[in-house]
């Protein structure tokens, strides 16, 4: 299923397709590696293996990513989107090598300053038994040239 | 993570200064892609606004940006060493980008606890985060809140 061919299609009330996958010690280590985070217990599990590796909550951004990826395989459309604000709410440990869930939502589409926002909203659950993880409020500005003065 | 500075209304958290360099911004591009991707292989991210600077002019910019979620994660992994597993199982981070970093930038990662509220789940952190270049130049602005048990939170 396709909800738009690009991004700049979405409308207010689109649903997106879930996408579900594994998170993979590899993945938190490449996503790691990218943002500069540091800490081991990001990198593997500790010493003794009594705590396993962690997964960065930020990485639920990348959930927008794998849902805009598959519900508009065209990509961003005229302009390149730009990320203008996160919000993530962390309900429990995101675990590594379970399968998750994740679905999202068009929340609103709106024009602010000449500029063109889509507000996304999306949910992270475990596969299994549906238990919340994750709660991310995403806004991006969908192009910047045409649609207001630079900065 | 298991022993942490007890934390308190006005403490100031920080990071080392980082450097926006070229490689970080593409670096995140290619971590990205690869996350999304998520096939076990390391994935090369097309040209972008954060490592195209062709393409960044195309779309307005004068030149490559870093991607938002950069700082964001310097953000998220300070408040990560300030309240460990906490902050994984019961936070919240919300940032929103109010000025382009450009490459070479010197950003700087904040945080400023603003208060701090007793519950029935425990006690309620909420932070001002924030990054900023060297000349305090604000670039990330935001929120964060954490919730800790009692008997660890401190004050």
């Amino acid at each position: 299923m396709t909800v738009g061919r690009y991004v700049s299609d979405l409308e207010t009330g689109d649903v997106l397709e879930p996408v579900a996958y594994t998170m993979t010690p590899f993945v938190v280590r490449e996503y790691c590696h990218g943002t500069g985070e540091y800490d081991e217990s990001f990198h593997g599990p500790n010493a003794n293996d009594t705590e396993p590796q962690r997964v960065p909550p930020t990485l639920v951004h990348i959930d927008k990513i794998r849902l805009l990826n598959r519900n508009c395989p065209d990509g961003p459309g005229p302009d390149a989107r730009i990320h203008y604000q996160y919000h993530a709410i962390h309900h429990r440990p995101v675990p590594i090598g379970e399968r998750l869930i994740a679905a999202g939502t068009v929340v609103n589409r709106y024009e602010k300053r000449g500029r063109e926002y889509l507000d996304l909203e999306f949910e992270l659950r475990l596969e299994a038994t549906g238990e919340l993880l994750t709660t991310y409020r995403d806004t991006a500005l969908l192009g910047y040239s045409r649609n207001g003065a630079s900065t | 993570m298991t022993s942490r500075p007890p934390i308190d209304v006005g403490d100031a958290l920080s990071e080392p200064t980082r450097i926006m360099t070229r490689e970080r911004m593409r670096w995140y591009c290619d971590a990205l892609e690869t996350a999304a991707a998520a096939t076990g292989e390391f994935v090369i991210a097309g040209p972008t606004i954060h490592s195209d600077d062709e393409f960044a002019r195309a779309n307005g910019l004068p030149g490559i940006i870093a991607d938002g979620m950069i700082s964001t994660n310097w953000i998220s992994g300070m408040l990560y060493r300030a309240f460990g597993e906490q902050y994984l199982a019961s936070g919240e981070l919300q940032t929103k980008f109010i000025r382009p970093v450009y490459e070479d930038e010197r950003i700087e990662t904040h945080g400023r606890v603003v208060s701090r509220e007793l519950t029935d789940q425990g006690a309620r952190y909420v932070l001002d985060v924030w990054c900023q270049t060297s000349n305090e130049e604000k670039c990330t602005v935001g929120q964060a809140r954490v919730l800790m048990p009692v008997d660890t939170a401190s004050g």
